[in-house]
């Protein structure tokens, strides 16, 4: 079950981030690859974490032993590369952007309703997940509220004149009222629909061949409002080029509110399979996501 | 709109839209403890309330609200 309660920290402090900034605006984010791997990964192969990763190759994906344990240490140095990619794209990096499916994001972005894009814990959305703007319509991007300064303020900078606006998660849940009334004002919200926010209810989707759960949150708040609703993930293909896979999820806006939300789960929940089958070592849900 | 109309229309679709017991329906009844309402079904009560009243819900204004008789008095101050 997708228990895990979103809390979406990055690792560091402000000053290691800031410094870390510093770095990849002068030195090759390759490098910084490399001292991650042997600083920053190495010491995480004895953590919980990495036995999670071993599990999922092991059981759910049905690699032998070795080749597990293999593809768990890849999944951690690629889960490295993807938090120095994101630090690199505030030092003003850029990175090549391939678009599969972009089309359904520009229909959508056309009409005056809001919509709702779903994210996952793959890949790397926040290198061009808000990229996907559109320029008329206000793109709200549900964060974490106790993410670190630094990060919530690097993003700032590169949102605010991108017509991006963060909607950060509070205990008083008013970014719920947030969600709500940019949608009823036409705009996009982005939500991540693999983690609890808010509540614990949940509906039930098989993934990988095993029952797991999803946090309710995220189709409730688009059946609520009737809107369209797209995933968007964000793979990464080479040292500087990402895809990103947008796809709709189609639901019967007409049906009982439990249907409607079991249909948008089953396809979110395929659609997530379908990109883990193309990139396996980008699963980065390092807890017991099956509850087993 | 009297204040039966409102129970009644409150009542209506604390049944109808967020499946909520009819035995746990009663005026002292806690929204969060005995109703079971949690924060995403706030959202719907949103939505609903607009629709049904034509108000908008001011988030702060419901913190105070705790009990559905508290509702009930929330709406009437409103439409009232």
């Amino acid at each position: 079950m997708a228990e895990k309660k979103w809390e979406g920290t990055t690792y560091g402090n402000g000053l290691m981030h800031r410094w870390l900034i510093r770095l990849l605006s002068v030195i090759d984010t390759r490098v910084i690859y490399v001292l991650a791997y042997v600083f920053a990964v190495t010491p995480t192969l004895l953590k919980p974490g990495f036995r999670y990763a071993y599990h999922f190759f092991h059981e759910r994906l049905g690699h032998s032993v070795l080749q597990s344990l293999w593809m768990a240490y890849r999944n951690h140095c690629l889960f490295a590369q993807a938090v120095i990619d994101k630090f690199a794209m505030y030092a003003g990096r850029h990175f090549d952007i391939d678009l599969e499916g972009y089309n359904h994001f520009l229909n959508l972005a056309k009409q005056p309703d809001g919509f709702v894009q779903l994210s996952s814990h793959v890949g790397n959305y926040e290198i061009a997940g808000y990229s996907l703007v559109a320029e008329k319509k206000r793109f709200n991007a549900l964060v974490f509220f106790g993410e670190k300064e630094e990060v919530m303020n690097n993003r700032q900078k590169l949102f605010t004149h991108a017509n991006i606006n963060m909607i950060p998660i509070k205990p008083d849940m008013s970014h719920l009222f947030e969600i709500n009334s940019a949608l009823a004002n036409g705009e996009t919200v982005s939500i991540p629909a693999d983690r609890i926010w808010g509540s614990q209810k949940y509906v039930a989707v098989k993934f990988l061949g095993r029952e797991a759960h999803l946090p309710i949150g995220p189709f409730q708040v688009v059946a609520i409002r009737g809107v369209d609703v797209l995933t968007v993930n964000v793979m990464k293909t080479g040292t500087r080029r990402y895809k990103v896979y947008v796809t709709p999820l189609p639901y019967d806006k007409t049906a009982p509110r439990a249907k409607q939300i079991e249909e948008m789960a089953g396809n979110y929940i395929k659609e997530l399979e379908r990109i883990v089958s193309m990139y396996p070592t980008q699963w980065y849900n390092y807890f017991d996501f099956w509850n087993q | 709109m009297t204040r039966t109309e409102i129970e009644e229309k409150v009542k209506a679709f604390l049944i109808d839209d967020l499946e909520i017991e009819e035995e746990n329906i009663f005026p002292e009844a806690k929204l969060k403890e005995d109703m079971g309402i949690d924060s995403l079904d706030y959202v719907d009560i949103v939505v609903i309330v607009e629709k049904n009243f034509g108000f908008k819900i001011k988030p702060e204004e419901m913190t105070k609200v705790k009990t559905l008789s508290q509702f009930y008095d929330y709406i009437e101050s409103k439409v009232g």
